[in-house]
């Protein structure tokens, strides 16, 4: 059997007598894409949080391909392979496009430390960057502020931000929130085209797209994992219902 | 706007005011004390958005450790830099790990609290900082058989210091680890997800900025060749943010502006009035209502809202440029 690329072991986390995280376990293989449902409150996010380190379990152990990250902060686990994008944006607004994928090739890059050098003259890193924000469809907007995009594009930048890191394993909270139609097609596309080289488990609402996307699905309530299954056994399970609808 | 067109007349105005009377001379060496102090503080206001009400401590550290050691000790005056330099680094490896386990106000209180230390160990460990007397009889340094003891001279070392140090600091601006800098403080969250270790960089930044502050303390006790704790005091502190501020945070040119703006304007309202720190705080208001990120950006933003102006279709000049053409 070889060696999941994320695996989580009871792990659970409380806010004062609040348990957001009841003894979650899961597994997810190399290449695999993985969609987490749930209603809202359920603990999709605080989940990615606690998998990237922004938050510390209380107790419980998640291994990145193999090695037991629980005690690293998240730089050093982002150094390990995962990558994220955020339910909110986190852009920085003040800078151009080309300039925040720059910025997320150098967090894996020791010429961070160089306080001397000289950025623009990186051609290797804005070469990078362009082939980046050609993937996500942004290339031809590189010399634009992030400020002066539309939602529709920072939420590709947000993307590109994270595959710009070159992560074993992204997680994606919620891609599509906000968009419209025709911009949740585009970016549907742009997530199938996300190489298997990289395990991807994202959160998401919309269905038609989550479903079209995922091949395992995860079932979250109260912090807690009620199913585990192919996409078929998940969607035809009366418990799906149950938790979404009530009856 | 073109570099050269600041490089240029900055470069020559450096070198007009040795040929004024010692008074300007002397007064200008001031300024450029207080622009590298302003400048090192906007590494942390303006690029790391730390904002500090402790800074004046590495200052006054650098000046005490040079004063002690010349003094006291009988170092030579060159010699003692390098220490002074070290000390400060290593005061200021230690207040930053102490204020950078907090964030917003509570980085501010501790480093005010961090401050205020300084200053009390100043003003009571007598037999090293002579406490409220301070100390005196520090004398210049001869680099390589060159007197220090003109007002042209000491200016011409503090002038070149000073463009090292603005050198420095516009490569250091354009460098990956600036950008990173920009970052920790645009988006920390981001930052760490991205894989940048927040913490430590903006560590670093704390003690570069310390350091460069020293430089500044190191100056500032070869100019006046006395110390006292009021250098350490939180005034200084404030003096300096506000030099900042009126200037401009996140630019390179602001605490230079700002140093001279608030220094020009002390010195010319005590001679008017006993209450000039009262004027100084009218000033601060003036400048923050009318234009709240600065000077530099504030007349920047003057100059292009200027130039659209006098590129509009619609504006008098134009439209008699037409009338002209028509006719």
């Amino acid at each position: 059997m070889s060696t999941p690329v994320l695996e989580i072991r009871d792990l659970s986390k409380s806010f004062g007598t609040l348990h957001v995280m009841n003894g979650f376990a899961i597994r997810v293989e190399a290449g695999e894409r993985r969609l987490i449902l749930g209603p809202n409150g359920a603990g999709k996010t605080t989940l990615f949080n606690l998998i990237t380190g922004e938050i510390k379990p209380g107790a419980g152990s998640v291994k990145v391909s193999g090695r037991e990250v629980s005690a690293l902060c998240t730089a050093r686990r982002a150094a390990l392979g995962i990558g994220r994008t955020y339910q909110i944006l986190t852009l920085f607004q003040r800078d151009t496009v080309e300039h925040n994928v720059i910025l997320a090739l150098l967090g894996r890059d020791k010429l961070r430390w160089h306080p001397l050098r000289n950025l623009a003259s990186r051609h290797a890193l804005r070469e990078q960057a362009h082939d980046v924000l050609q993937r996500v469809g942004l290339a031809s907007h590189a010399d634009k502020s992030v400020g002066a995009m539309s939602y529709g594009e920072k939420r590709r930048l947000e993307i590109a931000l994270a595959l710009a890191q070159q992560p074993k394993l992204l997680l994606l909270d919620e891609p599509l929130a906000g968009l419209s139609a025709d911009e949740r097609l585009q970016i549907q596309a742009m997530l199938l085209e996300i190489p298997r080289t990289i395990a991807t488990v994202m959160i998401e609402h919309d269905m038609d797209v989550a479903l079209s996307f995922a091949e395992r699905i995860s079932l979250l309530q109260h912090g807690k994992l009620i199913l585990d299954g192919s996409r078929e056994e998940v969607v035809n399970d009366p418990r799906t219902r149950e938790v979404y609808l009530g009856h | 706007m073109n570099r050269w067109l600041i490089l240029i007349p900055s470069a020559l105005a450096l070198l007009a005011i040795a040929h004024l009377g010692d008074f300007y001379i002397n007064f200008a060496s001031r300024i450029l004390i207080a622009a590298i102090f302003a400048l090192s503080l906007n590494l942390l206001v303006g690029y790391a958005g730390l904002m500090s009400l402790g800074h004046s401590a590495f200052f006054g550290v650098a000046g005490y450790c040079m004063a002690w050691l010349i003094v006291t000790r009988g170092w030579s005056p060159v010699a003692a830099i390098p220490a002074a330099l070290l000390l400060t680094g290593i005061a200021a490896g230690l207040f930053g790990l102490l204020a950078l386990r907090a964030k917003g106000i509570g980085f501010l209180m501790i480093t005010l609290a961090l401050g205020q230390m300084a200053w009390g160990l100043a003003m009571r460990w007598v037999s090293v900082t002579g406490g409220d007397n301070g100390i005196r009889g520090i004398a210049r340094p001869t680099p390589f058989g060159v007197d220090l003891t003109t007002a042209t001279a000491f200016y011409a070392l503090v002038a070149t210091v000073f463009s090292l140090v603005c050198l420095v600091l516009y490569w250091f601006t354009r460098s990956p680890f600036g950008a990173s800098l920009r970052g920790t403080r645009d988006q920390p969250r981001r930052m760490s997800a991205l894989g940048f270790d927040v913490t430590l960089i903006r560590w670093s930044a704390f003690v570069a900025a310390g350091c460069m502050a020293g430089l500044a303390g190191v100056l500032d006790v070869y100019f006046n060749r006395f110390i006292d704790p009021s250098v350490l005091s939180l005034q200084s502190s404030a003096e300096g943010l506000l030099m900042v501020i009126v200037g401009g945070v996140d630019v390179l040119l602001g605490p230079v502006v700002g140093a001279a703006a608030v220094l020009i304007f002390a010195q010319v309202a005590s001679d008017y009035t006993e209450h000039w720190t009262a004027a100084l705080g009218i000033l601060f208001l003036v400048i923050v209502v009318l234009m709240p990120d600065g000077l530099v950006p504030g007349v920047r933003r003057l100059w292009t809202k200027l130039c659209t102006l006098q590129t509009a279709p619609g504006t008098l000049a134009n439209q008699l440029l037409k009338r002209g053409k028509a006719r």
